[in-house]
């Protein structure tokens, strides 16, 4: 079996498990309410401080907010998978004896939860006219760090899918607690300049920093974040690029790491449901 | 108290999926006594585990009755589970970060054993299967064997007046399964009283351990006796096992007069051949079909009657 | 054999692996405590950004603490049946003779004294790192509502347990579907009242709504004029919903047994 076909497969099994549970039109309702709900959130936030529900800081936070649950909702589904394959479905162990290397069903599985969260996030964008948000799209810009965010969500998927290989199944959505990191590090939600100064220099390291910079300046036109506002557009392209891929590179690291160390501890097929 | 353990008057399961239904269970009617170890043989997909669900107040009948100890399944389910307990092959139950002593703590929890009687319980159990060093160990740390030789433990220490095994020996190494029936042996003649009903499609399991046994296939009861009793079904008939190379084509021994029924095991480019016939006369048939197809006889013997023949000559078909 | 002690015993017997299991598998303070204060952290910025006035800061930290039962609702208790029968020990358990309902109750107990652990750290990070000032003006009411509105919480939890048990596969999704739109509607970060009378008074069924609401104004006085109701009818209507999620979840247990015994799907799989 040639790679294409190999991830085809498992895009098609993520697909299957994502939406088979359901109609296409629960299915299509149940990808977009989890968005608006965490939007309305923020929104309310923003409302019962400002007694407005339009806004500069408003915009700031819904764009990044509407981006953010692109990388959220992938962390959350990939975050489940290992354990599902191990403790759910028992299949781990043939996966892995199977000739597609389990790192390269991850990643399709990856592609087809990312390409789903793409739909919602658009939603988002189009309700966020009812609140006067205004938009000036850079769409080069934005297919440029959708594709790059691509790259950094996997490795993220990567991480968190090699650290459970090696720790138990415990109850809540780790994949979503992961990517709360990101959520308070990258200015996703409120400016980056705000954060302490040592908190603002672990920031740069994150490519997603950058990422929610490039998505602002693509979508809206403009980065009213102080900090990140410092950066020129192609300075902002050159740190994706490069922490994405060095970050995609590490991360598939540790993920070997943790494959080599969960078969020498005998834990790759254990069962730790409480 | 009722004399009878078990009771199924008429009881059918049907499945509906999609449109279709499937009969899992056909009138089926059976009596199990009190101190009875009682047998259910028959292939997978027989109707073995549904009866022994709807027995355990887990599902619930299509029509007809069912009792335990009286009971009825379907409106006194709250009486029947204080008095029996099931063990299942292959099953894992139970957390597999609790070690082996504390799963089996916490079942006994379930059916309210006070702390100190448990851990007798339990102990002794150990002692008796013989893994009482397992009993720190966790349980998802287990070979299968010891798993379900916990599991057996988890099924017996509640002191159940009735227990259900389905299939308890399950792809388990021949020591181990041995080690199970014999326990098993020991439990019911230790207590007039206890009764256990035995799901199994290993007839020699079915022979050495059951008192009675009920045949089933296709969801429905095709013969019920003791194991005696059943051979003699086939006693005039004659079974003969056969070794041929390389694996030939046997669909003609269908065609041939006197052959009750026959079994065929592929393996390793030579078939094993059964056959229950109704006489010797047929051998000379079979063995120049044989030559026909081109297969060398690589060996022949007469054996005695077997449960699967009685299987095989009640449905054409083999156990397996 | 007395039916009280029995179930008293099954719920020993359930709570036992849950809090066994926090000390044998100590990597849920990874993933449980220390992640989630990270977006806990970021909605204290978010207010910050809008220069709100600290009382705000408080309402994120409140909303932390009740949010980690309400995660622990979803994640560990209503789905937790639905898992118990994909990993085959849902059959002994309706097999046993105690009450299902003691099942749900030990899987409760558990799950709250490892989530209150959680909601502490939440606490102490909003205290010594935010320096968020909470006034108690009134401790008992303040307790009576906590207790409360967790009994109302995870009755929900159990009522959900039995009808995600139903629903199988979909379950997992429901938890999904369920949080963000929950965190709106109770006004986890934020005074409910912002959302008008009826969406506010819609949104009251879910016991995190009332609980929130309630604490917010004993906690922060001069939250009151964003309070939705007074703090006492909260309580009220929270008893009240607690003995209905407590009787719906008992009725539904049942209910669901019988459905599953009837169509078979008590120990199916994968479905």
């Amino acid at each position: 079996m040639n790679v294409k076909n190999e991830l085809k497969a498992a895009m098609w099994l993520e697909f299957q498990i994502e939406s088979n549970w359901t109609s296409p039109l629960i299915f299509a309702i149940y990808n977009i309410l989890k968005p608006v709900g965490a939007a309305l959130v923020l929104v309310a936030m923003f409302y019962v401080v400002v007694g407005a529900w339009t806004g500069n800081s408003l915009a700031f936070m819904y764009v990044g907010n509407a981006f953010y649950m692109i990388l959220a909702q992938t962390l959350f589904s990939i975050g489940w998978i290992v354990h599902d394959d191990r403790e759910h479905y028992s299949t781990l162990r043939y996966l892995y004896i199977s000739p597609t290397p389990y790192f390269r069903y991850l990643v399709g599985r990856s592609i087809t939860r990312y390409s789903l969260s793409i739909v919602p996030m658009c939603v988002l964008l189009l309700l966020g006219l009812a609140l006067k948000i205004e938009y000036r799209f850079n769409l080069l810009l934005l297919t440029f760090a959708l594709i790059l965010g691509f790259v950094f969500i996997v490795g993220t998927a990567l991480l968190i899918s090699g650290i459970n290989l090696l720790t138990a199944r415990h109850g809540g959505a780790i994949g979503e607690a992961f990517a709360g990191i990101f959520y308070l590090a990258s200015g996703v939600v409120f400016p980056v300049a705000l954060l302490p100064g040592w908190a603002q220099q672990i920031a740069l390291v994150f490519p997603t920093t950058y990422w929610f910079s490039i998505i602002r300046i693509a979508v809206l036109g403009y980065e009213s974040d102080k900090f990140m506002g410092g950066f020129s557009v192609p300075d902002l392209c050159l740190y994706l690029t490069t922490l994405s891929f060095v970050y995609f590179f590490l991360a598939y690291l540790l993920f070997r790491f943790a494959d080599t160390l969960a078969r020498k501890l005998g834990i790759l097929d254990m069962s730790t449901t409480y | 108290m009722h004399a009878d353990a078990i009771k199924c008057v008429n009881l059918s399961r049907d499945f509906r999926s999609k449109g279709k239904t499937v009969h899992a269970l056909k009138n089926v009617n059976l009596t199990v006594k009190k101190g009875e170890l009682f047998g259910l043989l028959g292939p997978n997909g027989a109707g073995k585990t549904t009866l022994i669900k709807i027995l355990t107040t887990l599902l619930l009948p299509t029509s007809g009755r069912a009792y335990v100890y009286g009971y009825d399944v379907e409106k006194e389910f709250r009486k029947i589970r204080p008095i029996i307990n099931m063990v299942a092959g292959g099953e894992t139950s139970g957390y597999g970060l609790l070690t082996v002593f504390e799963n089996l703590w916490m079942f006994s929890q379930f059916y309210g054993i006070p702390n100190k009687t448990a851990t007798e319980r339990i102990n002794s159990m150990l002692a008796r299967l013989r893994i009482q060093e397992l009993a720190k160990r966790k349980v998802r740390a287990l070979s299968t064997g010891e798993r379900q030789k916990v599991n057996i433990i988890r099924g017996f220490m509640t002191e159940p007046l009735i227990v259900f095994l389905d299939e308890p020996t399950l792809g388990l190494d021949v020591e181990t399964a041995r080690m199970i029936r014999k326990f098993v042996k020991e439990w019911i003649a230790e207590n007039k009283e206890r009764t256990v009903l035995l799901t199994t499609h290993y007839m020699m399991e079915a022979d050495e351990l059951c008192d009675r046994i009920a045949i089933i296939d296709r969801g429905k009861i095709i013969a019920l006796d003791s194991p005696a009793e059943l051979k003699k079904l086939v006693k005039s008939d004659v079974s003969i096992n056969l070794e041929i190379k390389p694996a030939i084509k046997l669909d003609w021994l269908s065609r041939i007069d006197g052959i009750v029924g026959h079994t065929a095991a592929h393996q390793d480019g030579k078939v094993k051949l059964r056959l229950v016939a109704k006489d010797d006369a047929v051998v000379g048939e079979v063995v120049s079909g044989i030559y026909k197809e081109n297969g060398k006889i690589v060996s022949l013997h007469k054996d005695e009657p077997t449960l699967e023949d009685v299987f095989l000559k009640l449905t054409g078909r083999g156990l397996e | 054999m007395n039916t009280v002690l029995l179930n008293l015993r099954a719920i020993r017997g359930r709570a036992y692996p849950r809090i066994v299991g926090l000390i044998r598998e100590p990597s849920w303070i990874f993933w449980e405590t220390v992640l989630p204060l990270l977006s806990i952290s970021a909605f204290i910025y978010v207010y910050r950004s809008l220069n709100a006035p600290p009382m705000y800061e408080g309402f994120v930290v409140l909303g932390g603490v009740m949010t980690t039962y309400w995660l622990n609702v979803l994640w560990s208790m209503a789905a937790q049946l639905y898992w118990e029968k994909e990993t085959a020990n849902l059959q002994l358990y309706l097999a046993a003779p105690m009450s299902k309902m003691s099942i749900l109750a030990g899987m409760a107990f558990g799950a709250i004294i490892s989530t209150t652990l959680r909601a502490t750290t939440i606490l102490l990070l909003g205290i010594f790192v935010f320096h968020v000032k909470f006034v108690i003006s009134s401790p008992l009411l303040l307790l009576l509502v906590f207790v409360v509105a967790l009994l109302a919480l995870y009755g929900m939890g159990m009522l959900f347990a039995s009808l995600y048990l139903m629903w199988g596969r979909e379950a997992w999704y429901l938890n999904n579907l369920f949080q963000e739109p929950v965190y709106f509607l109770s006004g986890q970060y934020f005074p409910v009242k912002a959302l008008g009378t009826f969406l506010a008074a819609a949104a009251s069924i879910i016991p995190l709504t009332l609980g929130l609401d309630a604490m917010r104004q004993i906690l922060f006085p001069e939250s009151i004029p964003w309070g939705f109701l007074n703090p006492w009818i909260e309580l009220g209507i929270l008893s009240v919903l607690t003995v209905i999620f407590l009787v719906a979840a008992k009725y539904a247990l049942d209910r669901i047994e019988y459905l599953g015994k009837t169509k078979g799907t008590l120990t199916m799989r994968w479905q």
